[in-house]
């Protein structure tokens, strides 16, 4: 009995054998390349037809973009903003949206199940994934066609487009560049400055000294909070004479750079913030309160006196503080020098982590740039403001974009961000749009101080990132976050808030590191990249 | 009989599982080629097949690394606190449950209860952090009597027992459903019997409910070692901050932070299959152990 | 004769409970303690409802000053307006209520017949077959093989494919099983006798005694397919084709789960990061729950002791 029961179970393992090997092999065949998609495949080409003296009308061009959405994933093919701008600028998108929280993996999902796009979203050579795409000819090199359309080669500068080269000086990312530098901001509760007789600081020491002031007066005030570690407190970081999460050059030797957490001057700068943090003078719940933006809703509802945050956010603080304190006066600290004289700043940021790529066997490319083309010259308009009187109004001879709340929904922000390819780093930053922003907001009066408090961020001391992240380190392509996670890891998040780790831990946690293969990664940085010159941005003034 | 022959006496049965059995011959056995992933360099644009191979360096990134033993720990640890604490409540609020005359609060309490199952924990944990973080109402209250504010959230002491007691919270009263069930399932007539014996309340409990449920109690056991070292990402993923994080990095939560950087996806596959093989190591210890007490087991 | 017997076992919980009652009761202070107890425990799990209730009621600033209310602080419906608003909600909805209707009504299918049979421990090579079932359960390859597996089968992109996936959960199964068992045999061989085919035996006999296990089982799928946020996400291309979790989370937007340092990738074209305000955040939550929650209320009649008569033992 026993046997034959054996028996039939082992013809059962037999028939998943079988089954196993014959879906490995079907799996073999349907993953061999990745092709461009069929849309475009059933794209005539049309170069032959439609020459300059017929005007034969070419048919639409067509190609499939995939694309990350930031808000409500409510797009809908077909609406009438997309029409006009298929009709414009004769082309047919088959856009396909996914939230950018998954964007990358369901993206790479994609990829790998051997479907790649025409026109695809990414974050740029940076990212090993997509530079062993480029290696491997997924994408198209668009060198010839930045020289023929002088328009897209235009949307950055000569040196920005530099750091997207390859070892061959094969160019293959296209940017969509925004704000092209970080500038956080420290606003304060200038009434309750007053009220206390205390002065603005111009050093960190006499910062401090204000904290310490304000906790006396007020005990249940929270002095000093800000957005999670940079991106709130970024203004003060920069005081201490380094770029936050960026590699910096050694002061004792300029011509190496070493990434931020082995830097003297973050050590400095993070047992300051530890200190503050053990007097009560920084935020308790600081990288640790769930709530992303809990350091912004506790400076709009009176809870805290200084807040360290993007200066984007102006309009919103404003607003929200005056309701809940019509008395309150927000004014932006100015950059503070640090202990060893530097002065703060703002961040250049890079262009290198978001744009898209064209697929290498996209049919008819061409059409592609043409297309692009359009929408940085006579598409330019369209491109930026789209249709009056629905997405945008003229006022004063200038164009104003309708905020959301004022358009029709087939017009709202939702229905036209996924079909955003590229603009003009210098559009980024466009101050008349921003004081339309503040006047839609009702406090005009404010626009030119805080321009004027963002320029001086914006000054001679830019603190940049010198490191070229298209140049990889072996080592720490294999395991550089492994060493961060395995030795680095406790002592990077915990330094502030965590009573156990000092600054014995943290020389030491990075010694360990250094040891594990870290020296390593410095080392193969330094000599694989060149150029160690504080990068050129495109500042706007 | 020769094999044949049983088959064919059984035919009704094997005809009610073909479905199943079809069912995971496609979605289930057919896939599974793609195990291979944890033993190669995954490049996505070559696929599966053309991407090299690199042996065993994904198992060798997860355990030869210093923490792997400080996340086995952390790990071990809360899903066993988990289970030790946590899987009796559901089936005591079910007793408790059982015990309750008036229909409508029974039914009000169950359809309460379970309600925070359809929470997420980026949602729940937002309102545990509420109460006992730093600022929380119950350090607020400490504060506004002159009191220290306990450090509830920060303290690396506290990390297992929040995790433990929150989850219970959770989902006690979802667990509770099948246990429900399972007493509605007893033959009433095995109460009647016992009353007759005269037995009181307590021993009806421990001869006919307790011995009535005991397969459920079993096979749910058995089944959540087979996730033993899962102890709930989510849930640690929210409730940990850096304060905690040498009590509160599991194996999951280091593996996401690896492969953060470029999506790694062998790391991920070959952690799941060492989960696998664990898992399936305790199920076969589990069932071999319940066989022996005459139980009906797993197999 | 079978429907005969089955006509006597269908039974009243409220009969029951009083015919129980009539038996024996708990001493007064045993029973107080143990409404006292269940009472304390609802209260617990119910705050957390009132507090999202509450939230998503209310006017976001009234939100910032404190977020532990049990009552709306400016009462106001825009969040819900809001997304009632919102484009191809109702498609989405629609998609859920097909998935979680169609899925739910082939899991019971496949899970009962399956469950049925397995719960027959005589046929040959028992324990290869439910190795055959344990092994899903403890290993899955992953994401990518079955993408491509979905590909090849036309199911990407098909609102099919939250049916299909997860047609059988192991665990169920098993479960499933084990509630056969405690079925007993007798009543099975009594209708064999009667001539009863192995097929009405099953429809008439077995499946009417195991209500309890349907429709806890039911409930399981039915709330799994409800809450299937990866399904739709990672196998729908088509916005329009996802079912409503998808969508409503695409509104809020979960800042933890963004883990990268580049502001570039945090930011949409207006360097905004998008934050949708609490209330809305409450109202998804709410919208998204209240649904399913309304099904438990139903089933729980269901939940009857099965009960078996004297018949039987003739």
């Amino acid at each position: 009995m026993r046997k034959r029961v054996k028996g039939s179970g082992k013809r059962i393992l037999l028939l998943l054998a079988v089954v196993m090997l014959v879906s490995s092999i079907t799996a073999c065949s349907s993953n061999s390349g990745n092709k461009g998609t069929n849309v475009s495949e059933k794209n005539p080409t049309n170069e032959k037809e439609g020459n300059a003296g017929e005007q034969a009308k070419q048919e639409p061009y067509k190609f499939s973009y995939i694309r990350p959405v930031w808000g409500a994933a409510t797009y809908k093919k077909g609406g009438p903003y997309e029409k006009e701008l298929f009709s414009k600028a004769n082309v047919q998108i088959d856009v396909q949206i996914i939230p950018i929280t998954e964007f990358d993996q369901k993206l790479n999902t994609i990829i790998a199940s051997g479907e790649l796009p025409d026109v695809l979203w990414a974050g740029g050579p940076a990212s090993k994934t997509n530079k062993d795409m480029q290696d491997q000819g997924a994408f198209l090199k668009i060198n010839d066609y930045l020289e023929k359309y002088p328009a897209i080669k235009s949307i950055v500068s000569d040196t920005t487009w530099d750091s997207f080269k390859d070892e061959k000086g094969d160019i293959y990312f296209i940017p969509q560049p925004i704000y092209p530098i970080a500038v956080q901001f420290l606003f304060y509760r200038k009434d309750l400055f007053e009220a206390w007789g205390i002065s603005e600081p111009s050093t960190i020491q006499e910062f401090e000294t204000v904290l310490k002031t304000i906790k006396e007066k007020d005990p249940k005030i929270i002095p000093l909070t800000g957005q999670d570690d940079f991106w709130g407190l970024g203004a003060l970081s920069t005081s201490f004479g380094f770029s936050h999460y960026a590699w910096n050059p050694l002061k004792s030797d300029p011509n190496t750079i070493v990434p931020y957490f082995i830097s003297e001057e973050n050590m400095n700068y993070q047992l300051w913030l530890k200190s503050l943090y053990q007097n009560g003078l920084l935020d308790s719940e600081f990288n640790i309160a769930k709530n992303w933006d809990h350091a912004k809703t506790k400076f709009m509802t009176g809870k805290a006196a200084i807040l360290g945050i993007n200066s984007g956010y102006y309009p919103e603080i404003y607003s929200a503080l005056k309701k809940t304190d019509p008395n309150a006066q927000i004014a932006i600290m100015q950059p503070l020098t640090g202990p060893n004289g530097e002065k703060g700043g703002g961040r250049p940021l890079g262009v290198n982590d978001r744009g898209f790529y064209v697929n290498a066997k996209i049919k008819d490319p061409d059409r592609f740039f043409e297309f692009l083309n359009w929408t940085l010259t006579d598409g330019t308009e369209f491109r930026r403001y789209g249709i009056e009187g629905k997405t945008f109004k003229k006022e004063n001879g200038r164009n104003v974009l309708l905020p959301d709340a004022n358009r029709e929904e087939d017009y709202n922000s939702a229905q036209i961000e996924p079909l955003q390819f590229v603009n003009m780093v210098s559009e980024t930053f466009d101050w008349e749009n921003i004081r339309s922003q503040y006047a839609g907001a009702g406090i005009e009066d404010q626009f030119d101080y805080v321009k004027s408090m963002y320029l001086k961020h914006a000054e001679n001391a830019m603190y940049p990132d010198y490191r070229n992240y298209s140049i990889f380190s072996p080592t720490e392509v294999e395991k550089g976050s492994q060493l961060l996670a395995d030795y680095l890891g406790s002592a990077l998040s915990g330094i502030v808030i965590n009573d156990k780790i000092t600054k014995e831990t943290w020389l030491d946690a990075i010694e360990k590191w250094k040891k594990a293969g870290g020296s390593k990664i410095i080392e193969e940085v330094n000599t694989l990249q060149k150029i160690k010159t504080k990068p050129q941005f495109d500042i706007i003034k | 009989m020769s094999l044949r022959k049983r088959y064919w006496k059984y035919r009704f049965i094997f005809i009610l599982l073909l479905p199943t059995i079809a069912y995971f011959l496609v979605f289930s056995y057919f896939p599974f080629y793609g195990v291979v992933i944890a033993f190669k360099d995954l490049q996505i644009f070559k696929g599966i097949w053309a991407s090299p191979w690199v042996g065993f360096k994904h198992f060798e990134t997860l355990f030869a690394s210093p923490k792997f033993a400080q996340l086995l720990e952390n790990t071990l640890l809360i899903s066993v606190y988990r289970l030790v604490f946590g899987f009796p409540v559901p089936i005591l609020f079910a007793l408790l449950l059982n015990e309750v005359r008036i229909i409508w609060f029974k039914r009000v309490v169950q359809t309460i209860t379970y309600f925070p199952h359809f929470l997420s924990w980026v949602i729940f944990g937002g309102i545990v952090f509420n109460f006992i973080g730093p600022q929380g109402i119950i350090n607020l209250f400490l504060t506004n009597a002159g009191m220290e504010p306990i450090g509830f959230v920060t303290n690396p002491d506290y990390f297992r027992p929040i995790v433990v007691v929150t989850g219970i919270l959770k989902e006690f009263g979802w667990s509770a459903i099948i246990y429900l069930a399972a007493l509605s399932a007893i033959d009433p007539q095995l109460y009647e019997a016992a009353k007759i014996d005269g037995a009181k309340k307590w021993r009806q409990i421990w001869h006919v409910t307790l011995p009535g449920i005991r397969s459920t109690i079993i096979m749910l056991f058995i089944l959540s070692l087979a996730s033993i070292l899962d102890a709930g990402f989510e849930q640690v993923f929210i409730l940990s901050n850096p304060s905690v994080l040498d009590v509160s990095d599991i194996i999951d939560t280091y593996v996401y932070r690896v492969g953060l950087l470029d999506a790694n996806y062998g790391l991920a596959t070959a952690t799941g299959l060492f989960k696998g093989i664990v898992g399936a190591a305790l199920i076969i210890t589990a069932n071999f152990i319940i066989r022996r007490t005459g139980e009906k087991s797993l197999w | 004769m079978v429907k005969g017997t089955i006509a006597q076992l269908d039974h009243d919980e409220k009969q029951l409970i009083n015919h129980q009652s009539n038996l024996d009761r708990n001493p007064w202070w045993a029973q107080t303690m143990i409404y006292m107890i269940l009472f304390i425990l609802s209260i617990i799990t119910l705050l957390p409802l009132v507090n999202v209730l509450s939230i998503s009621l209310s006017e976001a600033d009234a939100i910032y000053r404190n977020p532990m209310m049990l009552v709306p602080r400016q009462f106001t419906i825009e969040a819900y307006q809001y997304i009632f608003s919102t484009r191809i909600l109702l498609t989405s909805f629609g998609v859920s209520v097909f998935a979680t209707v169609m899925g739910t009504l082939l899991n019971l299918m496949f899970t009962i017949t399956g469950g049925y049979a397995l719960s027959k421990t005589q046929i040959p090579a028992y324990k290869y077959w439910m190795w055959f079932i344990i092994f899903p359960m403890l290993f899955s390859a992953g994401l990518i093989p079955m993408y491509i597996l979905l590909k090849n089968l036309h199911l990407i992109d098909s609102i099919w494919v939250l049916v299909f996936t997860g047609l059988v959960a192991p665990f169920y199964l098993i479960l499933m099983r084990n509630f056969f068992w405690s079925i007993p045999e007798e009543l099975e061989e009594s209708a064999r006798m009667e001539g009863a085919s192995d097929l009405r035996i099953l429809l008439h006999v077995v499946i009417p005694l195991s209500k309890p296990a349907i429709a806890t089982i039911g409930l399981f799928y039915a709330v799994g397919h409800w809450n299937d946020l990866f399904t739709g996400l990672f196998f729908i291309n088509d916005n329009t084709k996802w079912p409503l979790q998808v969508l409503l989370r695409s509104i809020i937007i979960d800042m933890n789960a963004l883990n990268t340092r580049s502001l570039g990738a945090l930011t949409n074209e207006a360097g905004r990061i998008i934050v949708a305000g609490e209330n809305i955040k409450a109202a998804t939550i709410i919208f998204s729950i209240v649904p399913i929650l309304m099904v438990y209320p139903f089933l729980q009649k269901y939940f009857v002791k099965g009960i078996l008569l004297g018949s039987v033992k003739g």
